[in-house]
């Protein structure tokens, strides 16, 4: 009898030992797949060799993969939980450039967060992350009009514009920008050149009466003919990226220009020639007492901080230079001197604002042809080419960055600092547009 | 000095009568005998007979017979001069015979290269009522192919030779040396008063330029311009042609019909009123001659001529005379060609007992003959034109009383009326622009141009001119002294009846028209402006004094002229003193005085425009301008007439070989020219702002409470300029050296002006950055006195073979330098007036080196001399294919002497001398 209760407990125990090979006390295990993707300033495209990162709340291990080419990085067995995920991303300038196109001087850090990300067992457990960079960049020169339409069918200078555009992914506001035509000697001299010229024939402004010996005059400075400033208090006229502000001599729809009290509406000779400016952000107003200029109440007007002439009118031949700059002090206080070649200083010398090279943020050289170049402007760090419009005045062509990328409906613009490479030449302007 | 003048004067004229009156009857000498035409034996009537010494004249009946009466108690050695259209004069001594009649025949050559002597150059005789006169025969200005009056007077001694330039108005100014600095008259207000005040008297008329009122207005532009109409720098401005302010154009005087001219600069006899610079007095043929026509062409200008002068019976003669010029001087701008027709008639009859009277009368007609042009390349499809027409009736003539009180009494009425119309369309491509057409001072709402418009601009004058005058001429002796005393009254009437400016203000042309500072464009009624009347009264004496080979000729006038209210007592005196019979001293002492114009008197009224608000989104009738109109009337009631006054000394020598030397010394002082003085205009405006638009009603707009200042200049012609002139001219003259079988000719001309200008100037601050000027809105400077010297010599050898009828003439010009300056650097500013209107005087010593340094005038150049001493050589040509034919050539710089200079600071290259040019014409007389 006590051999038998003996083996019938080693048979009920013998249960439990194959019940406790079976039985393992684990917690749950789940699947997560994240999906890595640019925001929509780069057209919400998916994002290859990213470094994905999944950091478990509460026992602070983290798990890391690499996006694969469809932008997905999946992690196959991790624990069921509450985890921070994040992405993250550096390219070098040189990877940036290949990337968006756009030089950048420092490496360029894409980041995603997701927080508080629950992986649950038995769920796909999705997780979307949108990368954003934090690019410091700055409004570029878009198009430039200034060669005029038809003198006689049709705007002849009156709409010229100048267009900026946000090339950066983020924000920008372009409040208190100042654009600037800049000054220099626009005739090709032959000959023997006279005291007041550099060797390359642009003027030598260490020679202006009142330059102090001890700047740079023709090295770090530029000279400005004519400056304006955008108005406003900081945010009051923001840039989105990919949208641009154009900067009309005299905001009007220059193709039917005057509707009469009856409803007439007055037309150029053919319309086709020229453009509607009546939406342009802002305009220069010159109010100077003559008939001269026109005032749109709808269009804010330009701050003029140094005018030259009548109106802001650029040369048709396109002989000018263009740049913008921020300044955090007013740039009508900034020093000023006469052309080299004034002899001695009396009541009707024009003086010209010397603006330094180092706050220029983008600036443009424009000639009248390839074969006619007047002395350059710019330096080659700040415009190595030129622009120029082809058909040359009154053709109504403009001169436009080319497109290097395009992501979705944000384009980026070609800025390599040489306009023969970076612009193009449009047989019509497209204010606003491509 | 000028009462002292007029009672000596007075004293000499009346010496005469009182003596007159205690002697007997007065007794004669008489000259008679028979003109004839040399190749026919016919006689020659209405030639005209004149005792040089003495003034006295008559002329021929139909039977060829002349009879001279010369007071018995004058010379008894004289020299009788005959003269007939189209023939070479005839001068004779004479030896009269004391109470019986001295009888002399005389035969007249046709004129022509194959006689013994020709003369193309400017001669001056010293025998002329003024000392100085110049005389241009008929054979000169053949020479010199002239197609107007204007190219006839290059040979003037001083005067450049120049291509003829038929595109604009041509004028003429005497003795005076103009400042040119880089090719601009800086003295241009001076050469046009001096221009003005050239009277063009032809065949007694004067020809005057009073009623013309075809120009802008001064009291906007500034100055007293013609309406040009501006090219875009495409072949240079359009010159429209109009000459109002300036003399008479002179291209409305062809040289074909032109017997002589008489240039008078000096001292002018005191029978010409109304002038300042000088007169130059052009006779046109009259009497019998062949029938002439021509043909001449000359770098894309072609002129043809005909002319007749019929004999009818009774010793009358009809002379007809036609010119049609047809100018494409640069064939690339059709714009600049255009046509010109002029035709006159003279018929000259003869009257009374034993045809003693003469009496002429003449009529002249003129017209440019085109119509619109436009030129196919011009992108602004211009259509411009540019019509003047004149009609002259002219009737004078000559009473031989042949009484005591009265040789003769010659009269002189017309009537000239022009019609001037300058037209200007064109196709507008502009911004569009505020515009207004208040006619009334005070606030006023605007419009709006459309921006792309057609418009039109128009300028209709209808200058009218009337005048009369008589007087009355008779010699008397007195022992030795001759005086021939002769008084006159002149009565001239001048307005303008045409349409005037017709603009309309709500289309303006921008660029040319539309608010010149401030200054909108108005229409302007001439008609509205009132006639001008000039009334004259002169006594004038000519006195001789005969003793041995000596003699005193001195010729005594004193002159009277109302204008506009001013009067003025004008002495004329010249004196020749004959030492002997080839050598002359003289002396001369004038005042004369120059009306103003109609276009200096009325100006026009001004319409200032201030812009106080102006908004603009497209739509008229959301858009809002306000504008204040201020209306200005700029005339000048005390415009007074410009003198001048002229001191002249000068020698004449003659040899009995045909040498002859003339020398002249002159100061000539001009006052109360007129010119466009700036007037300072400063209103205090309201400011207005916008109130909140509502949309398809046009926005309000309401006081800011704040004023603002505008200050606006404008012009008001005054009597500012002050000139004198001082200069020197030599004339030498070789009779025809046998051997070379050429003549040589000199003159040398040394002109020395002083400019004096009491006018304002102001600058307007131009750079608003410079923070010294940001308080100043406009400084105020005097006008610089300028001073301008040129010196010229024209050389001329003139080789004439008779037998061949050949005249070459080889003409030298030599420009010893031309130096102009400012006398006293007016770099330093008077004042200037603050934004706010109020002005601040600033004295020199501030501007040398106190805070007002950069108040300095900038002057860019201060002297500007000639840099080297340049010639130019022309060649004139001329041979008689027997009796019918003519054929001359000329060529002008014909060894294309063309120095430069570049000048490196300024980088322009200026080149002296114009380039070759050739013509000929071919002259047919049956």
């Amino acid at each position: 009898m006590k051999h038998l209760s003996r083996l019938l407990c080693l048979c009920l125990l013998l249960p439990t030992l194959w019940s406790c090979d079976k039985d393992d006390p684990e917690t749950p295990a789940a699947q997560a797949q994240t999906t890595v993707t640019f925001d929509a300033a780069y057209a919400n495209q998916v994002a290859e060799a990213v470094e994905v990162k999944l950091e478990n709340i509460n026992t602070r291990e983290s798990l890391t993969a690499t996006t694969d080419a469809q932008g997905q990085a999946t992690f196959g067995s991790i624990p069921a939980g509450a985890y921070n995920v994040t992405a993250r991303l550096e390219m070098s300038p040189a990877q940036f450039l290949t990337f968006a196109g756009v030089q950048v001087s420092a490496p360029v850090l894409f980041q995603a967060t997701a927080q508080n990300q629950t992986i649950t067992p038995g769920q796909t457990n999705a997780v979307a992350l949108t990368l954003k960079a934090g690019t410091s960049g700055e409004l570029v020169i878009k198009q430039l009009y200034y060669a005029g339409s038809d003198r006689v069918n049709g705007a002849q200078s009156r709409d010229q514009f100048i267009e900026l555009y946000n090339n950066t992914d983020a924000v920008l506001y372009a409040d208190g920008l100042y654009l600037a035509q800049i000054e220099g000697n626009r005739t090709i001299p032959t000959g023997a050149l006279p005291g007041h010229l550099l060797p390359s024939g642009q003027y030598d402004w260490s020679k202006s009466i009142g330059m102090p010996r001890t700047v740079r005059a023709n090295e770090d400075f530029v000279y400005t003919r004519a400056l304006w400033q955008i108005p406003g208090t900081g945010q009051q006229y923001p840039v989105q990226p990919g949208q641009s502000i154009v900067i009309a001599q005299t905001a009007l729809n220059h193709k039917a220009p005057y509707t009469g009290t009856d409803g007439t509406v007055v037309t150029v000779r053919d319309p086709s020639l020229t453009i509607d400016l009546s939406t342009a952000s802002f305009e220069a107003y010159y109010n100077q007492g003559l008939d001269s200029d026109l005032d749109n109440p709808a269009v804010p007007n330009l701050r003029l901080v140094q005018t030259f002439g009548t109106d802001m009118i650029l040369d048709n031949a396109g002989r000018d230079g263009f740049a913008i700059f921020r300044s955090t002090s007013d740039a009508a206080t900034f020093n000023k001197y006469p052309r080299p070649n004034t002899a001695s200083v009396s009541s009707n010398t024009n003086y010209y604002y010397q603006v330094p090279k180092s706050i220029l943020l983008d600036a443009v050289e424009c000639q009248e042809s390839s074969t006619q170049l007047v002395p350059k402007k710019f330096t080659a760090e700040l415009d190595a080419g030129y622009a120029y419009c082809p058909r040359g005045r009154y053709t109504s062509q403009a001169v436009i960055r080319k497109v290097v990328r395009t992501f979705g409906t944000r384009r980026i613009l070609q800025d390599t600092n040489n306009s023969t490479n970076d612009f193009q030449a449009l047989n019509l302007p497209v204010p606003f547009g491509f | 000095m000028r009462p002292f003048t007029i009672i000596l004067v007075l004293a000499l004229l009346l010496s005469g009568r009182f003596t007159l009156q205690a002697q007997p009857v007065q007794s004669y000498n008489t000259l008679t005998g028979n003109i004839l035409a040399a190749e026919s034996r016919k006689p020659l009537p209405a030639a005209v007979l004149e005792i040089v010494e003495l003034g006295v004249r008559t002329a021929t009946n139909e039977a060829g017979e002349y009879r001279l009466r010369v007071p018995a108690s004058a010379a008894r050695q004289v020299t009788l001069r005959a003269t007939y259209v189209g023939r070479q004069d005839v001068e004779v001594p004479i030896k009269l015979v004391a109470d019986a009649e001295t009888r002399r025949d005389l035969q007249l050559p046709l004129r022509s290269l194959a006689l013994a002597d020709v003369q193309v150059n400017a001669t001056r005789s010293g025998q002329q009522v003024s000392n100085s006169t110049i005389t241009l025969g008929r054979e000169a200005i053949e020479q010199t192919q002239a197609y107007s009056l204007g190219d006839v007077l290059q040979l003037l001694p001083g005067k450049v030779l120049l291509n003829t330039n038929l595109q604009g108005a041509q004028a003429i100014t005497l003795r005076s040396a103009p400042v040119v600095t880089r090719g601009t008259d800086q003295t241009a207000a001076f050469s046009q008063n001096n221009a003005f005040g050239t009277a063009i008297i032809v065949d007694g008329a004067t020809w005057g330029n009073n009623g013309n009122l075809q120009a802008d207005d001064p009291g906007r532009r500034g100055v007293i311009g013609s309406f040009s109409v501006p090219d875009n720098s495409r072949g240079g401005d359009y010159a429209s042609g109009s000459y109002a302010g300036s003399s008479l154009d002179l291209k409305q005087i062809p040289a074909n019909n032109i017997e002589s001219v008489e240039v008078i600069q000096g001292v002018p006899s005191a029978r010409y009123g109304d002038l300042s610079s000088g007169a130059i007095i052009v006779n046109r043929q009259a009497g019998r001659t062949p029938y002439r026509v021509s043909t001449r062409t000359q770098s894309g200008t072609t002129e043809l001529t005909a002319s007749k002068g019929i004999g009818l019976a009774n010793g009358n003669a009809l002379n007809v005379s036609g010119t049609f010029v047809n100018s494409n001087p640069e064939p690339q701008f059709k714009t600049k060609a255009f046509n010109r027709l002029t035709l006159g008639t003279i018929y000259t009859a003869q009257f009374g007992p034993a045809r003693r009277h003469r009496n002429s009368l003449a009529f002249d007609a003129h017209s440019t003959l085109d119509d619109a042009r436009t030129d196919p390349d011009d992108q602004d499809t211009r259509r411009t034109y540019s019509r003047d027409q004149r009609l002259a009736l002219s009737n004078r003539g000559t009473l031989n009383l042949l009484r005591p009180w009265s040789e003769y009494v010659s009269y002189q009425f017309g009537a000239s009326y022009s019609y001037q119309d300058t037209y200007h369309y064109r196709f507008e491509n502009q911004q569009v622009k505020p515009v207004s057409d208040a006619m009334t001072t005070g606030i006023s709402r605007g419009s709006f141009t459309p921006g792309v418009y057609d418009v039109e601009q128009r300028i209709i004058g209808r200058p009218l001119n009337l005048y009369a005058r008589a007087d009355n001429t008779l010699f008397w002796a007195t022992g030795a002294w001759s005086h021939t005393l002769t008084g006159g009254v002149s009565v001239s009437y001048d307005r303008n009846l045409g349409a005037g400016r017709l603009f309309n203000p709500l289309r303006p042309i921008t660029s040319v028209q539309a608010n010149v500072d401030g200054k909108g464009t108005r229409p302007f009624d001439f008609s509205s402006v009132p006639g001008m009347v000039q009334a004259g009264a002169f006594l004038e004496n000519q006195v001789v004094r005969q003793w041995g080979p000596r003699r005193l000729v001195a010729n005594l006038g004193l002159r009277y002229d109302n204008q506009n209210g001013f009067s003025t007592l004008a002495p004329r005196l010249n004196a020749k003193l004959f030492l002997s019979e080839a050598l002359q001293l003289n002396a001369a002492y004038g005042v004369s005085a120059k009306a103003p114009g109609l276009i200096h008197r009325y100006p026009g009224l001004l319409y200032f425009e201030s812009p106080l608000l102006v908004s603009f989104n497209g739509r008229e009738n959301e858009s809002l301008y306000l504008v204040h109109t201020q209306v200005v009337n700029p005339a000048n009631p005390n415009l007074r007439p410009a003198r001048a006054r002229t001191l002249e000394v000068g020698m004449n020598v003659r040899s009995r070989r045909g040498y002859a030397l003339s020398v002249t010394a002159y100061r000539k002082q001009d006052e109360d020219g007129f010119s466009v003085n700036q007037r300072r205009l400063q209103l205090e405006l309201p400011e207005y702002r916008l109130a909140s638009p509502v949309p398809g009603q046009p926005p309000t707009a309401e006081p800011t409470g704040q004023q603002r200042v505008y200050s606006y200049n404008y012009g008001v012609v005054e009597n500012n300029l002050r000139t004198t002139n001082y200069g020197l001219e030599l004339l030498v003259r070789t009779p025809k050296l046998r051997a070379l079988q050429t003549s040589f000719d000199l003159s040398t001309a040394y002109t020395n002006s002083y400019f004096l200008s009491a006018g304002r100037l102001t600058y307007t601050r131009k750079d608003p950055l410079s923070a010294e000027f940001r308080d100043i809105e406009q400084v105020v400077y005097q006008q610089a006195d300028r001073n301008g010297q040129s010196a010229l010599s024209t050389v001329s050898s003139t080789t004439h073979l008779s037998r061949l009828g050949l005249v070459v003439t080889l003409r030298g010009q030599l420009f010893w330098g031309s130096w102009s300056s400012r006398r006293e650097p007016f770099e330093y500013a008077q004042g200037f007036y603050r934004p706010s209107g109020q002005y601040v005087a600033v004295s020199r010593a501030e501007q040398q080196n106190g805070a007002y340094q950069n108040l300095r005038n900038p002057i860019d150049q201060e002297e500007e001399r000639q840099p080297f001493v340049y010639g130019n050589l022309h060649l004139r040509l001329a041979k008689e294919l027997g009796k019918l034919a003519r054929l001359s050539f000329f060529a002008n710089n014909f060894l294309n002497l063309r120095p430069e200079q570049f000048n490196r600071d300024t980088q322009v290259l200026t080149v002296y001398n114009q380039n070759p040019t050739f013509g000929s014409e071919l002259v047919l007389t049956f």
